[in-house]
């Protein structure tokens, strides 16, 4: 029920919701008036909805022609979005005139009138109407041939005018010039007493699509090694869904006499992996059954992954396992990696490393960069490593993502794989924390300057006149002051 | 974070101690010296006692500043992630200790200095006396300054 609302006010409203979409080339506002006929009748168009041509064309055109002493004029225009009316229409002045839209404006006030802040290709709709139209139908390039048009009161007219397009130069002159065209037209209309509803848009919006950040940006990940544009490989192995782009691997050794110490670096990427799955299940003494067939009734699965590039081969084991028997919280355990380079270089055999893998159910878990927990960093054992001078072994994976679920042959919950196109959970267990330890630094730092900053406005906020020796009973100083 | 905090806290707190004594004496020795100007000479003793806190103020400073180096928490050791949150943490409260001290060593000095000035300008045999409280107003900061080398004492963020 939108008879009569101020035109302002209802592009400032559009403008608010379309700030926080993306904004298709496609969907354009129409504002819809009529001198004669109430629009209450049209259904209103809900915060954000975007109205399909369809939906556009049986709710709010074929109402508009149902009578058959209506006509419907419809400007079209090759672009308007609502960042036109925001731009040109002069819409934070209360007393405006609407700026390069001014007999618009002016029609949307003083008539019954209607604002749809985003239909999707309204052009299509109105091809439509001018198919299934009965009445007669007119397509008019400019306002002077409307003028010359033999136009019979009492018929029913379709009149399709085709406005200038809009060619980005001077866009608020261009505005300005079309408006001034509706104005002559709408006279020209009213002149002859036709009685009509017109309805002005476009073919698109053609604003520039902004990139909507969504979600928090941490961890930038360095892709300066990567000139391709591999983002990582995602792959569905036996109810694991696993998604990664790079391991890396770095073995940093002790220098030799007296230069910098010698790393070893290793990348292998996600692009044909070699991973299997096996399901197990705890055993009395501790220890782990697995088996690799998959028969649904598992709490624990021990995951295998190799990677193999023309540097050398490793071999990453770890095992993650439901928390509780109900499948409602899974962590991963320490694994092993074994490394065998392809040429010279440090060779590694069942060395521990940990992640903090973990979710619940229902959620995957990702991390940008993972890392190895503290406690498997101390590489002094030699049994596993060869040679003996390794100083530190940092092993990493970069944009990992994992979703396991378990229990769900119980009907406990969890997600089924078996489908393999199924896609990861929207909801995510993030491996940093919100407040992260830079935010929280940034914070208190910036509180302590700002006590500083107030215990220094009270001091200056305490300052009052010496008053201690004055006496009112006293005679009051005169001064007196030569021209 | 903690560690430059405690920095921070050191330097000024301390130089704000001595401020706000060589405020109060500085005052009072301009008052009393209107009336009685023997006395500006031998009061400056006063103002050094207060500088000597913001010294110590300084020298804490440079010398948590030394222990300061880098580390990874995702790729070093566990031993090295641990002791350099340690070290910070100790960092910072090396430089509240001293921070704290020094500002109320220098308040009371300035007040001790100030309430010397006053009675030198009245009576100047009472001037020597009077020194001797300001000096055990003085021992206090060095307290300060003790605990906090204390405090520091092997520590090191980062393992270079």
């Amino acid at each position: 029920m939108i008879p009569n609302v101020k035109m302002s006010q209802m592009l400032i409203f559009g403008v608010l919701f379309t700030f926080f979409m993306l904004v298709n080339t496609d969907k354009t506002p129409a504002l819809i008036w009529s001198p004669n006929r109430p629009l209450s009748g049209l259904s209103p168009s809900y915060a954000g909805e975007t109205i399909q041509a369809d939906h556009f064309l049986d709710n709010y055109l074929t109402p508009l022609t149902t009578d058959p002493a209506q006509s419907l004029i419809v400007f079209v225009q090759n672009k308007l979005s609502v960042e036109d009316f925001t731009k040109h229409a002069d819409v934070y002045n209360p007393n405006s005139d609407g700026g390069a839209f001014r007999n618009v404006k002016a029609a949307m006030d003083e008539n019954f009138s209607v604002h749809l802040p985003e239909i999707a290709s309204p052009t299509s709709a109105v091809q439509k109407l001018s198919t299934s139209f009965t009445g007669e139908r007119v397509t008019v390039d400019s306002p002077t041939d409307l003028e010359n048009m033999d136009l019979k009161p009492g018929t029913q007219y379709l009149i399709i005018i085709s406005l200038k397009p809009i060619s980005g130069k001077d866009e608020f002159s261009e505005f300005k010039m079309n408006d001034e065209d509706i104005g002559k037209c709408l006279h020209h209309l009213s002149r002859r007493g036709l009685q009509y509803s017109a309805v002005y848009t476009a073919e698109a919006s053609q604003v520039s699509e902004e990139a909507v950040h969504s979600g928090r940006q941490l961890l930038a990940a360095e892709d300066a090694a990567d000139n391709t544009t591999y983002n990582g490989t995602f792959y569905n192995v036996q109810n694991v869904l696993m998604y990664l782009q790079y391991v890396n691997l770095t073995i940093t050794r002790k220098a030799i006499g007296a230069g910098k110490p010698r790393l070893e670096t290793y990348q292998w990427n996600f692009k044909t992996p070699n991973i299997t799955v096996e399901q197990c299940n705890d055993t009395i003494n501790g220890s782990l059954d697995c088996v690799a067939t998959p028969h649904g009734d598992y709490n624990a699965l021990r995951i295998n992954m190799t990677f193999d590039n023309s540097n050398g081969t490793a071999n990453l084991r770890f095992t993650i396992k439901q928390t509780d028997n109900m499948g409602s919280q899974w962590k991963s355990t320490r694994g092993t990696v074994d490394l065998t380079p392809s040429s010279e270089g440090v060779t590694l055999t069942g060395m521990d490393v940990d992640y903090n893998i973990e979710s619940i159910r229902g959620f995957c878990f990702h991390c940008a960069r993972l890392y190895t927990k503290p406690s498997v960093r101390n590489f002094t054992s030699n049994a596993t490593v060869y040679p003996s001078d390794v100083e530190k072994i940092t092993l990493t994976m970069t944009r990992f993502q994992i979703e396991v679920s378990f229990n769900t042959s119980k009907g406990l919950g969890g997600r089924d794989f078996t489908n393999t196109s199924i896609p990861f959970s929207t909801d995510v267990w993030e491996c940093v924390e919100f407040f992260t330890v830079p935010i929280w630094m940034g914070i208190i730092s910036t509180l302590f300057l700002i006590l500083i900053l107030f215990y220094g406005l009270t001091m200056i906020a305490n300052i009052t006149t010496m008053d201690r020796f004055d006496d009112p009973k006293a005679k009051t100083i005169t001064v007196t002051v030569n021209e | 974070m903690w560690a430059c905090l405690g920095i921070g806290l050191a330097i000024s707190l301390s130089v704000v101690g001595a401020a706000w004594g060589i405020l109060t004496t500085g005052a009072s020795i301009l008052g009393g010296g209107v009336k009685a100007p023997r006395i500006k000479t031998k009061n400056l003793i006063s103002i050094i006692f207060c500088e000597a806190v913001a010294i110590y103020g300084i020298i804490m400073a440079i010398v948590i500043t030394n222990n300061i180096g880098s580390f990874n928490q995702y790729t070093d050791s566990e031993d090295a992630v641990l002791k350099s949150y340690q070290a910070g943490y100790k960092m910072f409260a090396a430089g509240l200790t001293v921070g704290v001290c020094n500002i109320s060593c220098g308040i009371c000095v300035g007040i001790v200095g100030s309430g010397a000035a006053l009675a030198d300008a009245q009576n100047s045999t009472l001037f020597v006396k009077i020194l001797i409280i300001e000096i055990f107003g003085s021992a206090i900061g060095l307290f300060g300054v003790i605990v906090s080398i204390l405090q520091i004492a092997g520590s090191k963020i980062g393992t270079d």
